[in-house]
């Protein structure tokens, strides 16, 4: 019904048809991005071992040719503590966004030879950094401005480095697209507001690539964190880094009785977009699913009220107020049904010489009638009969009364209306 | 049982633990609340064991018209009722609104009328009241199940009596009979077949009626005086079986067959014979013999009510055994049923003899004007139009030798259009009753 309604009215299609093309190329346009966008939790994203599009294989071994360890870890913790032993080191964090927030206060611990360089941090890692810059963003997709600084890293063109902008840092670089935060105490944070100069699909644009190597290979150390799952705190008390050589550090700005960074009690931790809860409030779901962490409870109760809801009218639905009758339909059977039954039977077997025998004989049988012939006239008699009164030749009137058809269905149906015509005639002009 | 009004309840609580704190406690409390409240409902609403039902209301219909049933519901509980009631009927009986509302006070009485225009003709039963109480915030109700709304339901039946179109020739039918009863003319008695009465000549009296015995005895010119025959037996037979399921035009063969018995029992009634009637297929159907005349009429039309075709081949033994039995005066049969080949020659045929020897038999048959109209090619005919018209012949054929073999078995047949079908049948009749051949 709904379908056929714009079909009655033409001027309502014209003016509905524009709309629901652009809402749809719009709708297409909006799911085909969110679907290509790179997914921090896949495996592949921004890996050192992936050679998948979205993945950084080329990244990791131009740094090894360039005579760089890679080191890959898997926790930040881990990372920390590599990061914190052995002198100068990079620390190239690919998912700040699944760090737990905890542990990002430890990387701002770290000495002040460590470099660490995020991707894409957004304004609440930065806060819990402790670091004063704000994010702005994101952009729909990076762009690739000149650098327009004159950092170690820069490259003489364009990087597709902006998507993310860090606009207030010291240090910016590509629009703000790229920016340091130098640091007298602690590590030098480099922040790169977008991940495709390091993947693998768009080393070949702009100069992504000889970007990426240049801000990875400044140490000799590269401490690659391949995160891809949020970080959930182990059960038992991590080891508080303390920075070697360095005692000018604060190991901890506000230890308590435990003296672990993570039992302050604040629980207010949230990242806007309420993907929160991994902090204080995840040990009470301890590892339950992901989806029933990724909404909060009212949506939830929401939700099972509707669903309750629609239960409730389905039920309400549901019973009749007295089941149908039924009734057996009387039978009705068109009189001529046999008739046109065989009528198709001689149609299907294209039985024409049958078909026209039938309608000549049934003539024949009235014209012998309304004579007042004797039944057993023969066909010459009657021919003779008719010819003498229509003045036709008595083979012609034989031949119309009597004849076969050829095999054309066009024939059959002017001999069929011939004989017809001559006996209504005969017996109509007879009794006017 | 819950309502839609429950759900609703329900889905207003929706955006309360969105709004306040605790969303699975509140989420709770809006479950309570509308379960407490429908619960609470429930026990409120007036018992359905407390409601008793009446019905009265028309009983018989002729086809195409309408009567009305009313349902009397009463509560005999001391609390107000919200009913809702279906009263459901057979679809064929053509119900307007089945369903009502009532607000009845603790003992009060309400009707409800339901008007009735059936589509076919028979009985067409009442089949169930359902009952259905709510409480006072509409949240939930009681139901019972079908069986105990089956009980509680009052049995009522609506005879729809067949279609009876052919009820306009019946004036002129009967001023014909009257003509020749002699009741109209006012000069001299009728001119039956019966003898009546003695009288004395008048000039004018036709002397071949003059009876010179009597005139001998009475030294005076006596003529006798007739009437035609009464007390004649007339016999209906209609055939049920499948034949009489073709649809004619608009309505099947047996619904024309009906027309034209009623027509002609009507006829034959006034005219002072006994009417009797016998529908058969595979077994008899109906069967109206004896009773007085004027209670005769209306059994016949009843039995006539719910006749209904039947898809089985015609047996005509059982009705050709039951008219040669002894006993039976000689009587007009009346066999409403096709020119086909299979039953009547196959089925008739065999006792067709010893039938015409005792009975005056007329074979009356709706002619399908659709036939004649497949033989008959126009000027535009095409090759499927010929191979139709063909087969159209090879029917008409086979009718006329049906109808060539009953007439020499001395069988009277009336092979008309609808149109034309019962006045012809009554017109058969009243020829013979006026030629004294009945």
């Amino acid at each position: 019904m709904k379908l056929t309604l714009p079909m009655k009215h033409p001027r309502r299609l014209r003016v509905y048809t524009p709309f629901a093309l652009v809402l749809a190329l719009v709708t297409i346009t909006i799911i085909a991005h969110l679907v290509q966008r790179a997914d921090p939790t896949d495996s592949a994203f921004l890996s050192p071992t992936s050679t998948d599009g979205q993945g950084a294989s080329l990244l990791a071994g131009e740094l090894r040719n360039n005579g760089r360890t890679v080191d890959v870890r898997t926790g930040t913790l881990d990372a920390v503590e590599q990061a914190s032993q052995g002198g100068p080191a990079t620390v190239f964090i690919t998912t700040p966004e699944l760090v737990n927030t905890k542990y990002l206060e430890l990387l701002a611990l770290l000495p002040s030879e460590v470099r660490v360089v995020m991707v894409a941090p957004r304004q609440a890692q930065l806060d819990q950094l402790g670091l004063n810059v704000t994010a702005a963003g994101p952009r729909w997709t990076a762009a690739a401005p000149q650098p327009g600084c004159a950092a170690g890293f820069a490259t003489p063109g364009p990087v597709a480095a902006f998507r993310w902008s860090y606009p207030d840092a010291p240090v910016a670089c590509y629009n703000g697209g790229v920016v340091e935060v130098p640091s007298p105490t602690s590590a030098t944070f480099t922040l790169v507001g977008a991940a495709d100069p390091f993947r693998n699909d768009r080393a070949d644009e702009h100069q992504n690539h000889a970007f990426a190597v240049r801000l990875l290979a400044r140490e000799g150390r590269v401490i690659w964190l391949d995160l891809h799952t949020r970080e959930q705190l182990p059960p038992s008390q991590p080891p508080t880094p303390r920075p070697q050589g360095t005692g000018d550090v604060e190991p901890n700005p506000d230890p308590d009785a435990t003296g672990a960074p993570w039992d302050d009690g604040d629980r207010d931790d949230s990242e806007p977009g309420g993907q929160a809860n991994q902090g204080g409030s995840a040990s009470g779901d301890g590892g339950g699913s992901p989806l029933a962490q990724a909404f909060p409870p009212a949506v939830w109760a929401t939700v099972a009220l509707l669903v309750l809801a629609a239960l409730a009218l389905a039920l309400a639905s549901a019973r009749r107020l007295g089941t149908p009758v039924a009734e057996p339909l009387p039978v009705r059977v068109r009189a001529a049904e046999t008739v046109r039954g065989l009528g198709s039977l001689y149609r299907r077997a294209k039985a024409r010489g049958s078909s026209l025998a039938t309608v000549q004989a049934a003539a024949r049988t009235r014209l012998i009638e309304h004579f007042g012939l004797p039944a057993g006239t023969s066909v010459d008699e009657l021919a003779a009969h008719v010819a003498a009164r229509t003045g036709q030749p008595d083979n012609e009137v034989r031949h119309l009364l009597e004849g076969g058809v050829e095999d054309s269905d066009e024939e059959l149906a002017r001999a069929a209306s011939d004989v017809q015509r001559l006996v209504r005639h005969l017996t109509e002009r007879n009794v006017t | 049982m819950i309502t839609r009004r429950f759900a609703l309840l329900l889905a207003l609580g929706v955006p309360l633990p969105a709004l306040l704190p605790s969303p699975w406690l509140l989420t709770a409390a809006v479950l309570a609340l509308a379960g407490g409240a429908a619960v609470l409902d429930v026990l409120v609403a007036a018992p359905l064991t407390a409601v008793t039902l009446r019905r009265s209301g028309t009983e018989t219909v002729w086809l195409g018209g309408s009567a009305s049933t009313t349902l009397t519901v009463a509560n005999t509980a001391t609390r107000p009722m919200w009913l809702r009631l279906r009263d459901r009927w057979v679809p064929s009986a053509g119900a307007d609104a089945t369903e009502h509302r009532l607000n009845l006070l603790a003992g009060e009485e309400r009707e409800v009328t339901t008007t009735l225009t059936p589509t076919r003709h028979g009985n067409r039963p009442a089949v169930r009241v359902t009952l259905r109480s709510y409480g006072p915030l509409g949240l939930a109700y009681r139901q019972r199940r079908q069986r105990w709304n089956d009980e509680i339901t009052p049995a009522w039946t609506l005879r729809v009596l067949p279609r009876f179109p052919s009820r306009r020739l019946l004036p002129e039918k009967l001023a014909k009979l009257r003509v020749f009863d002699g009741a109209v003319v006012t000069r001299g008695r009728g001119q039956g077949t019966e003898f009546d009465a003695l009288r004395e000549y008048v000039v004018g009296d036709d002397v071949r009626s003059i009876d010179w015995r009597a005139s001998a005895r009475t030294h005076d010119v006596m003529v006798r005086t007739w009437r035609p025959e009464r007390d004649r037996r007339v016999v209906c037979v209609l055939d049920t079986g499948r034949t009489s399921a073709a649809r004619i035009g608009d309505e099947p063969r047996l619904d024309a067959a009906i027309d034209a018995a009623l027509l002609l029992a009507v006829l034959a009634s006034k005219a002072d014979d006994r009417v009797d009637l016998l529908a058969v297929d595979s077994q008899v159907r109906a069967r109206v013999e004896g009773g007085g005349h004027r209670t005769k009429l209306p059994r016949l039309i009843s039995s006539m009510a719910s006749l209904e075709p039947a898809l089985v081949e015609t047996d005509f033994g059982p009705a050709a055994s039951d008219l040669l039995r002894r006993g039976h005066k000689r009587a007009l049969v009346v066999i409403f049923s096709a020119l086909d080949a299979a039953p009547i020659i196959e089925g008739l045929l065999p006792m067709l003899g010893r039938l015409t020897t005792r009975h005056r038999v007329v074979l009356a048959s709706v002619r399908d004007p659709e036939t004649e109209q497949l033989a008959r090619l126009g000027d535009e005919a095409t090759a499927d139009d010929v191979h139709l018209a063909a087969a159209a012949e090879l029917a008409l054929a086979e009718r006329g030798r049906v109808r060539a073999l009953l007439v020499q078995q001395g069988v009277l047949v009336v092979d008309e259009p609808r149109e034309a079908f019962a006045s012809k049948v009554s017109d058969v009749y009243l020829m013979l009753k006026a030629a004294g051949r009945l």
